[in-house]
């Protein structure tokens, strides 16, 4: 690929004249911050977005990608951080589906299945071809994706960030898993901004910043420092200190909280019991749709628990509403542009949305005080240094960490003493992510009681006071991180703990 | 600057469909330039073309607005046309047997009116509250239900036996709205009611919480508004918009009476009104405004050419496709045109 350019309308550069050369059975990785252009890259090599200008070349052939169909017959294959998968059908179905052969229109499904098999084999993976989808773990679901590119004879095969949903033990597999593609001759695209992982595995690596190539150097004699240093542009001065909490009352307790899904009749949630005191962070560690986002939901009023109470300041608050809810609990949800702001509605009225139920913000009988409702969006925006050009734009046209900015401005401005933070850095870059870190660990000091949940498990080992592991729905774990290492974190996090 | 650029996006649309038609009278040989000219003469000509298109304008004011106030809330109320009859069959009954002063009976009865629109609306309210249900469906059923539920009772129990339709009576003389030089007084209320709307929208904390709901109910509810009552009293508030504009069309018009077809097109134009105006409840006031103007100037040109009448339709639809078509045109060439400038930039920059 060579001078890749990409502007999304109107006006953001997405990438700069961005070349990129794969050799055969090579494991390249692509790395940078998040919004640095990785995905766009990739996404226009497999056909999914079109180039603004450049060119690529497969094979010495210049090529035009049009769809992800072209880039197939090309041999290129993607897994996305998403799955595409159906759960109900089996693996070898999802694997042939787009490209089953079938005779008058029917499929052998015998012939098939042993088909997709044999490749399972050919490369080493254990999965059985006859399960079906949804009753594979995340990481094994993974695995069919890959199985998928390769039943479509993909030679180069794109991997955009798999290890963000896995375990450290998963991700070792899954790295063996790698390298044993490249024996047989595969072509890897690596994407991912965990620097030890892409030293473990690549043989080049390219970095990316700012829509622009920075270099790609072979692995050989390369520190993680020097990598993380032209990833951002200057030395990583990450180390978050943090002094010893002294908790003196709870502000959140939630007691033998039980929550039981409408359609399955599965315990999403049983018998959770866990504490937040002032003045410190509390941290939920666990592998995604494992019933954190329940817990939280729970403890914002949007799900009615079956039993349980959660209290607040001593206060049981299981019967009340969100709106009332809300006057005491500061939340920053997992979705920032779905559930976190309007994206149409302008920044100063995302800026004042829950405020607009205080006292200070009322105007006569009826009436909003946007004379107090500017003021406040100013102060904010000044003092969590969110950049905009005028409160009257949409949050549309700020970048993903700006707009997480004005969430975190609005809630942690509300001055609520219990503080719910919901995956709060997710898809930031390393600089937003380090304020918001800085941000959460001000809050702290300020004496409020925090939850945090994340998936980010270094994240969490950093920020928290103590952690709570929670599998299945359950709380399989509780520790104090100082004294854990991410390792044993990770088996509890699995199940695989005594 | 997004004022102007709204106005100018409406100004070019309406003027590109205007040579849309043209070119279509043309092939039906007859000169546009008569047919337009009549339009303006009937419709804005003289005080008392003028007076008239904003009589006829007035009940689409209410029902734009009531569409607008709803959509932008996220609330889907398509039963304009229903709570509209409502109100109107509601004022009508009562004017006959109500016995009270003029000075109170009209504001009496233009209220009783926009509460029976409330009031069916408030069906799908409750639905919609207690079981969930999809106010889109709801209102839109309920359409069915008031109209053939209103031609009943204009039929059977109410007919004025002396009429050749099914119409109730004549109501009393005393509560016929007054008009001055030929403008009813309905227009002032439709005017009190863009200025209360808009007061409503931007100024209160309800009408905040409504629009939040309306760009992302989730952001609204996560945030803490109050989503099921906002939903149930902007339904139930322009349910009383479309009811008020049904007791206006009684007290104000010219018939005075409740008579099948006297809904005419007022609720789903109205729809229409509010989806070309974005919303907004200031941009719905003023292309009420404009339908008022052809739907009136139509009347002169089926008097004047030989175009009829039923060619408004046609330009409206025009206009509708035109606005929205621009819009979104405007939208994506101006950007391509900004990201190319910016590639252009970026690329020499190197």
């Amino acid at each position: 690929m060579t001078k890749i350019y990409k502007i999304y309308p109107p006006n953001v550069v997405a990438l700069s004249g961005v070349d990129l050369s794969l050799d055969k059975g090579e494991i390249h990785s692509v790395i940078g911050e998040n919004g640095a252009g990785k995905s766009t890259l990739m996404k226009i090599l497999y056909g999914m977005i079109k180039p603004s200008s450049g060119e690529i070349m497969v094979n010495g052939q210049r090529v035009q990608i049009t769809s992800p169909l072209e880039a197939i017959k090309l041999g290129i294959g993607m897994v996305h951080q998403e799955f595409m998968l159906i759960p109900s059908f089996h693996v070898y179905e999802n694997v042939i589906l787009g490209q089953e052969k079938s005779i008058a229109g029917f499929i052998k499904k015998k012939q098939a299945a042993n088909h997709v098999q044999e490749i399972i084999d050919r490369y080493g993976f254990k999965i059985d071809s006859n399960k079906l989808v949804s009753q594979l773990s995340v990481a094994a679901q993974q695995k069919v994706e890959i199985i998928k590119q390769l039943y479509r004879k993909a030679d180069i095969l794109i991997l955009d960030e798999p290890t963000a949903v896995l375990t450290p033990q998963e991700s070792d597999e899954l790295f063996e898993q790698i390298i044993e593609l490249k024996r047989q001759g595969k072509t890897i695209v690596f994407i991912s901004h965990k620097l030890d992982e892409v030293l473990k595995i690549s043989d080049r690596i390219t970095v990316l910043r700012k829509g622009q190539k920075i270099a790609t150097v072979e692995n050989k004699n390369i520190s993680a420092a020097e990598l993380a240093k032209m990833m951002i542009g200057r030395p990583l001065s990450y180390q978050i200190k943090k002094s010893q909490s002294k908790p003196k009352r709870e502000i959140l307790s939630v007691e033998n909280l039980s929550v039981r899904s409408r359609k399955s009749d599965k315990e999403i949630l049983s018998d959770v019991n866990i504490y937040v005191r002032n003045g410190e962070v509390v941290g939920i560690a666990g592998i995604e749709g494992n019933g954190q986002y329940e817990l939280v939901q729970c403890i914002i009023g949007k799900i009615k628990p079956d039993s349980g109470r959660i209290v607040i300041n001593n206060a049981d608050v299981t019967a009340l509403s969100i709106r009332e809810r809300r006057r005491i609990i500061s939340y920053v949800p997992q979705d920032r542009k779905y559930v976190g702001l309007a994206l149409k509605a302008t920044i100063l009225e995302n800026l004042i949305m829950t405020h607009h139920l205080k006292k200070e913000f009322h105007k006569g009988f009826l009436s909003l005080n946007w004379k107090k409702a500017k003021s406040h969006a100013k102060d904010v925006t000044k003092q969590f240094e969110v950049i905009y050009r005028d409160l009257d734009e949409q949050p549309m046209v700020l970048s993903g960490g700006n707009q997480q900015k004005v969430v975190v401005a609005r809630e942690f401005s509300l001055g609520s003493d219990l503080i719910v933070l919901d995956q709060p850095t997710r898809g930031l870059d390393i600089a937003s992510t380090e304020y918001i870190h800085r941000l959460i660990l001000e809050m702290r000091n300020a004496d409020k009681g925090i939850l945090l949940v994340s998936a980010d498990l270094d994240e969490l080992m950093q920020l928290s006071d103590r952690l709570y592991v929670i599998r299945d729905g359950r709380i399989v774990a509780h520790f104090d991180p100082n004294e854990v290492d991410a390792h044993t974190v990770g088996t509890y996090m699995l199940g695989a703990a005594g | 600057m997004r004022v102007f650029r709204r106005v100018a996006i409406s100004i070019i649309s309406i003027l590109t469909a205007f040579v849309v038609c043209a070119i279509l009278i043309r092939t039906q040989k007859s000169s546009p330039i008569e047919v337009y000219r009549a339009l303006y003469t009937y419709g804005l000509g003289s005080w008392a073309a003028f007076s008239s298109t904003l009589n006829t304008a007035t009940p689409l004011i209410f029902t734009g607005i009531s569409a607008a106030i709803a959509f932008a809330s996220g609330v889907v109320n398509l039963g304009q046309h229903g709570q509209l009859l409502m109100g109107a069959v509601t004022t009508a009954i009562l004017g006959v047997y109500l016995n009270i002063p003029s000075w109170l009976g009209i504001p009496v009865l233009a209220v009783v009116g926009g509460f029976a629109g409330a009031l069916w609306a408030g069906i799908a309210a409750m639905l919609k509250r207690h079981y969930e249900m999809d106010e889109f469906i709801s209102t839109l059923m309920l359409n069915f239900i008031g109209e053939y539920f209103t031609i009943y009772l204009a039929t059977y129990p109410f007919l004025d036996r002396k009429a050749y339709v099914p119409a109730t009576r004549l109501i009393k003389r005393v509560y016929f709205m007054p008009d001055f030089n030929g403008l009813n007084v309905a227009f002032f209320v439709a005017v009190f009611v863009l200025v209360l709307s808009f007061w409503y929208m931007k100024m209160t904390r309800q009408g905040y919480e409504s629009r939040m709901m309306g760009y992302n109910v989730e952001f609204a509810r996560v945030g803490g508004c109050a989503v099921e009552s906002n939903s149930t009293f902007v339904l139930l508030f322009t349910g009383f918009l479309s009811g008020l504009a049904g007791a206006l069309l009684i007290l104000g018009g010219t018939q005075h009476r409740f008579m099948k077809g006297i809904g005419a097109n007022f609720g789903w134009d109205g729809v229409m009104i509010a989806i070309i105006a974005n919303n907004n409840v200031i941009e719905t006031f003023f292309y009420g405004l404009f339908f008022g103007i052809l739907k009136n100037g139509a009347i002169g040109m089926e008097f004047e050419t030989s175009v009829p009448s039923e060619f408004i339709l046609f330009l409206e639809a025009i206009i509708v496709l035109c606005v929205v078509g621009t819009r979104s045109a405007i939208e994506y060439y101006s950007q391509a045109i900004r990201s190319l400038t910016k590639l252009r930039k970026v690329v020499a920059e190197k």
